[in-house]
């Protein structure tokens, strides 16, 4: 155990040092605690309300007022676009979170107990998996209605697959590993032993794959509330915010630029760090 | 007379687009109480106006009488406001009698040129079974394709179009028309009494289960064909309004040969008597239609050879149509469109008045909507310019009455001015001081209007949550009745399309049309109002009806049972060497008579 | 082999029936009475009541599946409630469009992907190198909805050199696939850079070189080919995904395809036209998955399937 101890740590300490030396994980780590810190002080940094509507200044183009306009209702986009942050940010890795929960807990079922349990989860599964992600999003969607958890619940949804394959590899190579052997050796049960020897060994491999998962969760939280599908307004979400410019476009297309760098932006930063994690964690993950 | 209607769009017949049945006094022989009023010099366009408002025999032969007299008439007893078939019963409105087309006869069309002129409008046409739809989009092909046996023309005035003359019976039970001969459908079958008759049985089926059945069948019992040249429409009830219920575009007439050819697919398959006919529908993309050479009316047929329409949902895409020349028409548009495109090369902006108001649904019987001083207050906290401004870029007019100006019968009331502070105090006398929490119900085209509503709720301590919803789903919550409805608040609209006082009042305020019967979704009743509606109905002199409904804006507005907002404008565009596309003050584009001027 | 390749294909139909029961279930969880909804505000009751039985509504849950399925595999699945033609018509109609989208969009994605991802690595750590790079990571972040407007923007408001809706010619087709590839052009150009990169290093290329071919024909000839093996399992990945991205770029686009038939009848609680349009999504996905994994164990015999 001691031996495994320390090669843990040391797993930690050399990712680590490969994080750093990666530059662009770096850049991306940087700026999304940026995003982070201007999303949680955001009602202290914003120089307007984002619902503070003036109607003397309606679809003004930027200014040292406004840096990056105003819309229709006379508010201010760049204090729109840093709550925005809030939003995708939150509702983001709520979702990822949840997916990594169900995920869990039905890998853990499936590996665990194993036999026609196993096999009927991984249908149901295989049938999850059949639909692409945004189509799952938005059936869910239209039964649950509009709304910040309902699209926490969308994300969780098509994203528990794939930490649940993963929990479950996991504890099925765990299993091979003579666990139960020594798990009733030494009179612990054969859960707890599993568990306890999870979490050390998947904690990387569910570290990239939620980073990564957290890009497309952002993109996802934008695309359904550009089809009307995800929050609901005057929310300054950044998908919304898009959805709303469309009709400007020719008269103020600024309505629609800025929130969209902002998207990229976000989903840049993290995609170079799950990269970075990835590739540091684990070069052999590279060709998964 | 003109000086009483100052809207001469106006001097047309009421007509009811019902929602659900009306009943009506016994009345009797209209023609002969004509000849007695022209008799006595009394002004015959005034007693087609009064009879179109409803005014029922005995009312108007008091009139007669009381002209005689010298000394106005009492009208009958206000009736009951109730929807069954009860002998005092609430008046309804009776159409022109015995048929000459009120309005002068249409002018004739353009000459024909061998060109396509092309339409684009805010949405594809959903089916062009004439007898199938509720969009404003299908029904504006439609009136290319199709004619009623009376319909309205693009002032929305009633004119006779395949009936020659209609008379109702003694007891306005059953309608006989007198239909034109001649008249062929595009597929060359016959228009005749048959004709009409298998078209009303067909819609008039319940298992057809066509979207205009509920509209028909509140009215008309059975149609019978007398012969070639004549039919009777049998109604439920005494039912004066019916010649209103099929002047709608819905009424128009469909060929019997196709729709039992085509039976469900008729929808893409269109056959009518109008002066277009269909010629295909590449779904997704355009309908066309070709000029029907054998229009029975020479003098008015088309003036295009081939008519293409596109339903274009993006609102950019629509004005870039117009701009770029892909198109001659485009409209309906939105205010950012249209301003974009009043600086535009080749293209003329057209803005045309709206009977349409918007304003904010209030649940009157649910707290705290019950109270007058909350319904008060939230007039008092909404800046209606604002909201104008953010929805419409400031064009429109903010109504200060419960209907727009240009309906007949509005009278200017009041607005409420934007006073926060005041809404403020009112909401604390109701004893709300902190402010409420509520939810307010909209629909994707109403999303400024909603979130600006919010926003200045927000500032008097009204806490909205507003609901997006689809319109499906919007609709089937605002139809629940009162004890199962979850309204609080919605974002409404209304364009009374018969451009009259009554229809505008009568199917928002009155208790007969509380969901799921009608449009009376803020569940308001008062009796006052409820009576004066009815009278107004009754009333035959028209100085009086115009009184009470102006009692009745009064006592509306006073009451505010809802926020009103603001009447739009509606926009379209045309190119500069096109003509004759205009949208109708109802919100249906009026495309037959589209022409190009070189 | 072969076993793996029959056993994934019997395997199927079970996964088929199983999307088909959570699409049934799914539609009827949607809030709202069906026949409702498909006859209008103004129904009365006994028009509903009537549709409700004709639709059988009133029967269990597993009958009303049986009922549907039944239908479905005759190829009838109800009509449109929205514009009353064939829900199969409907669809059937609007296929084309997107297939024709989706197959423009590959082929821009393997034009642009593999051109900058060649380019990429025969100029290996260059500034031509970073920048395709730098260009193909934009490409994974961006929104495509996003990348629709601006393109919109420039091309069809700024010059008015492309129409923005619609189809048509090609010049419907360019800014629609071009949104649509993007994404999987970027993801392209970096797998074929690396690909290419890992193989150019390999020894028998180096044994090319020795001999004295020109390096263009070292990279053209033996290179590519093999660099291109993870490039079109991905490829094929991609196309699955496509289609799915197809709803929203139709959207920006109101280009009539199937994405957009879906988006408008979710809208409008058409659920003749949902189902199967779902079902073809989702059974297409599977499909192209399918014949992705065929392929790759044709293609890397180092792979073994269990």
């Amino acid at each position: 155990m001691p031996e495994r101890g320390r090669a843990a740590s040391s797993l930690w300490r050399d990712a680590w040092r490969r994080l750093r030396r990666n530059r662009a994980a770096m850049a991306g780590a940087l700026v999304l605690v940026l995003l982070t810190g201007i999303a949680l002080v955001a009602p202290v940094i914003a120089p307007y309300g984002p619902a503070e509507q003036d109607y003397n200044h309606i679809l003004e183009g930027v200014s040292l007022d406004h840096p990056f306009g105003t819309d229709n209702f006379g508010r201010d986009i760049f204090t729109r676009v840093i709550f925005g942050a809030r939003i995708s940010l939150s509702v983001g890795l709520l979702g990822v979170a949840l997916g990594l929960a169900i995920g869990g807990a039905v890998g853990l079922t499936a590996g665990y107990w194993g036999r026609w349990i196993d096999d009927v989860l991984m249908r149901l599964l295989d049938v999850v998996l059949a639909f692409p992600q945004l189509l799952l999003a938005v059936m869910v969607i239209t039964v649950l209605g509009v709304g910040d958890l309902n699209v926490i619940v969308a994300i969780g949804i098509f994203s528990f697959p794939g930490f649940a394959r993963l929990v479950r590899g996991q504890i099925l190579s765990l299993k091979r590993l003579d666990f139960a052997l020594a798990a009733r050796a030494s009179g612990a049960g054969e859960l707890r032993i599993l568990l306890s020897h999870l979490l050390p060994n998947t904690l990387a491999t569910i570290l990239v794959i939620a980073s990564l998962r957290l890009g497309t969760a952002i993109l996802t939280v934008a695309t359904l509330s550009f089809l009307g599908l995800g929050i609901r307004p005057p929310a300054s979400e950044w998908g919304t915010m898009l959805s709303d410019g469309r009709q400007f476009l020719q008269i103020a297309p600024h309505v629609a630029i800025f929130p969209g760098l902002a998207i990229v932006v976000a989903v840049l930063a993290v995609n170079l760090l799950g990269d970075g994690l990835r590739d540091a964690l684990d070069p052999r993950l590279r060709s998964s | 007379m003109a000086a009483l209607l100052p809207n001469a769009q106006h001097t047309g017949v009421v007509l009811a687009v019902c929602r659900g049945g009306l009943t009506m006094d016994r009345v009797s022989e209209y023609g002969r109480l004509d000849e007695e009023w022209q008799r006595r010099g009394l002004d015959r366009r005034k007693f087609l106006r009064l009879v179109a408002m409803g005014a029922s025999v005995p009312t108007l032969s008091a009139m007669i009488a009381a002209c005689r007299q010298g000394a106005p008439a009492s009208p009958p007893a206000a009736a009951g406001a109730t929807q069954a078939p009860a002998a005092a019963a609430a008046p309804t409105f009776v159409a022109k009698t015995v048929g000459t087309p009120v309005v002068a006869v249409a002018p004739t069309s353009a000459p024909r040129v061998d060109r396509s002129f092309l339409v684009a409008l805010n949405v594809e046409p959903d089916s062009l079974d004439v007898q199938d739809t509720f969009f404003n989009a299908s029904l504006g092909v439609d009136k290319c394709l199709y004619e009623g046996l009376v319909g309205l023309d693009q002032s929305m005035q009633i004119v006779n179009q395949l009936a020659d003359s209609w008379e109702p019976s003694a007891d306005a039970k059953i309608f006989t028309f007198k239909l034109k001969q001649g008249i062929k459908f595009h597929d060359g079958t016959p228009f005749n009494g048959q004709a009409v008759q298998a078209a009303f049985e067909r819609v008039l089926a319940p298992d057809a289960q066509l979207k205009r059945h509920g509209y028909f069948s509140a009215a008309i019992d059975h149609v019978e064909a007398v012969d070639d040249a004549t039919v009777r429409l049998v109604t439920r009830q005494p039912f004066a309004a019916l010649v209103a219920t099929i002047a709608h575009p819905a009424g128009g007439m469909p060929s019997p040969t196709a729709f039992k050819q085509y039976g469900q697919d008729f929808g893409t398959h269109p056959v009518g008597t109008g002066p277009f006919k269909f010629a295909e529908w590449v779904r997704g993309d355009h309908i066309t239609l070709d000029a029907f050479s054998d229009y029975w009316d020479k003098a008015r047929g088309a003036s295009v050879a081939h008519m293409s329409i596109k339903g274009i949902s993006d609102p950019s895409s629509l004005a870039i149509a117009i701009q770029s020349g892909g198109a001659q028409f485009a409209g309906p548009l939105n205010a950012a469109q249209a301003q974009q495109l009043q600086s535009a090369v080749g293209v003329k902006v057209v803005e045309s008045d709206s009977i349409s108001v918007y304003w904010v649904t209030m649940n009157d019987q649910r707290k705290p909507f019950d109270n007058n001083l909350v319904r008060q207050a939230l007039n008092y906290a909404i800046n209606k310019d604002a909201v104008l401004k953010v929805a419409e870029l400031g064009k429109g007019k903010i109504v200060d009455s419960p209907m727009a100006a240009g309906v007949w019968g509005y009278k200017s009331i009041k607005t409420y001015e934007y006073n926060p502070q005041k809404a403020k105090d009112l909401l604390a006398q109701a004893g709300l001081p902190d402010g409420f929490k509520t939810t307010l119900r909209f629909t994707a085209p109403s999303k400024d209007r909603a979130v600006a509503v919010q926003s200045q709720l927000q500032q008097i301590g009204v806490q909205v949550e507003a609901v997006q919803m689809e319109v499906p789903a919007y609709q089937a919550e605002e139809s629940k009745p009162l004890e199962d409805s979850t309204t609080e608040l919605l974002i409404s609209n209304w364009s009374p399309s018969t451009g009259d006082a009554d229809w505008a009042l009568r199917s928002i305020y009155s208790k007969t049309q509380w969901p799921p019967a009608g449009a009376n979704y803020g569940f308001y009743f008062n009796q006052q109002v409820e009576d004066l509606i009815m009278q107004g109905l009754q009333f035959t002199d028209e100085a009086k009806r115009r009184d009470a409904y102006a009692r009745a804006q009064e006592l509306i507005m006073d009451d505010a049972p809802n926020v009103f907002l603001y009447a739009p404008r509606y926009f379209s565009a045309l190119r500069d060497n096109a003509a004759g596309a205009i949208m109708q003050a109802d919100g249906i584009p009026y495309l037959r008579t589209a022409y190009y001027t070189s | 082999m072969i076993r793996y390749i029959l056993r994934r294909i019997v395997l199927l139909i079970p996964l088929l029936f199983g999307v088909s029961i959570l699409i049934f279930v799914i539609i009827r969880l949607i809030p709202g009475d069906p026949a409702r909804l498909a006859l209008g505000a103004e129904a009365t009751e006994d028009q509903v009541q009537l549709m409700r039985r004709q639709w059988g509504l009133d029967q269990p849950l597993p009958v009303q599946y049986a009922y549907w399925i039944g239908h479905a595999l005759q190829g009838d699945w109800g009509r449109s409630t929205v514009s009353r033609v064939p829900a199969s018509d409907e669809i059937g109609l609007r296929l084309p469009a997107t297939l024709r989208l989706a197959a423009c969009s590959v082929l821009i994605a393997c034009v642009l992907g593999v051109g900058f991802g060649v380019l990429a690595a025969v100029r290996h750590n260059t500034w031509l190198d970073r920048l395709s790079m730098v260009i193909a990571l934009l490409g994974v972040c961006t929104p495509s909805f996003w990348l629709g407007l601006m393109l919109i923007l420039v091309f069809s408001v700024q010059l008015g050199w492309l129409p923005s809706f619609g189809q048509g010619g090609l010049d419907h087709l360019l800014l629609p696939s071009l949104t649509l590839g993007a994404g999987a052009a970027a993801l392209i150009a970096r797998v074929t850079r690396s690909s290419l990169l890992e193989v150019m290093s390999a020894d028998y290329l180096r044994t090319a070189r020795a001999k004295g071919l020109a390096e263009h024909l070292v990279v053209g000839r033996h290179a590519l080919r093999n660099a291109l093996i993870p490039v079109v399992t991905l490829l094929g990945l991609e196309f699955g995904g496509l289609l799915a991205g197809a709803i929203v770029t139709e959207t920006v686009f109101a280009y009539p395809g199937i994405g957009l038939l879906l988006v408008n009848s979710i809208g409008n609680r058409d659920f003749a036209v949902i189902q199967p349009a779902l079902l073809l999504f989702a059974f297409q996905f599977v499909l192209v998955n399918l014949v992705v994994d065929i392929l790759y164990a044709v293609v890397d015999p180092r792979i073994t399937y269990a």
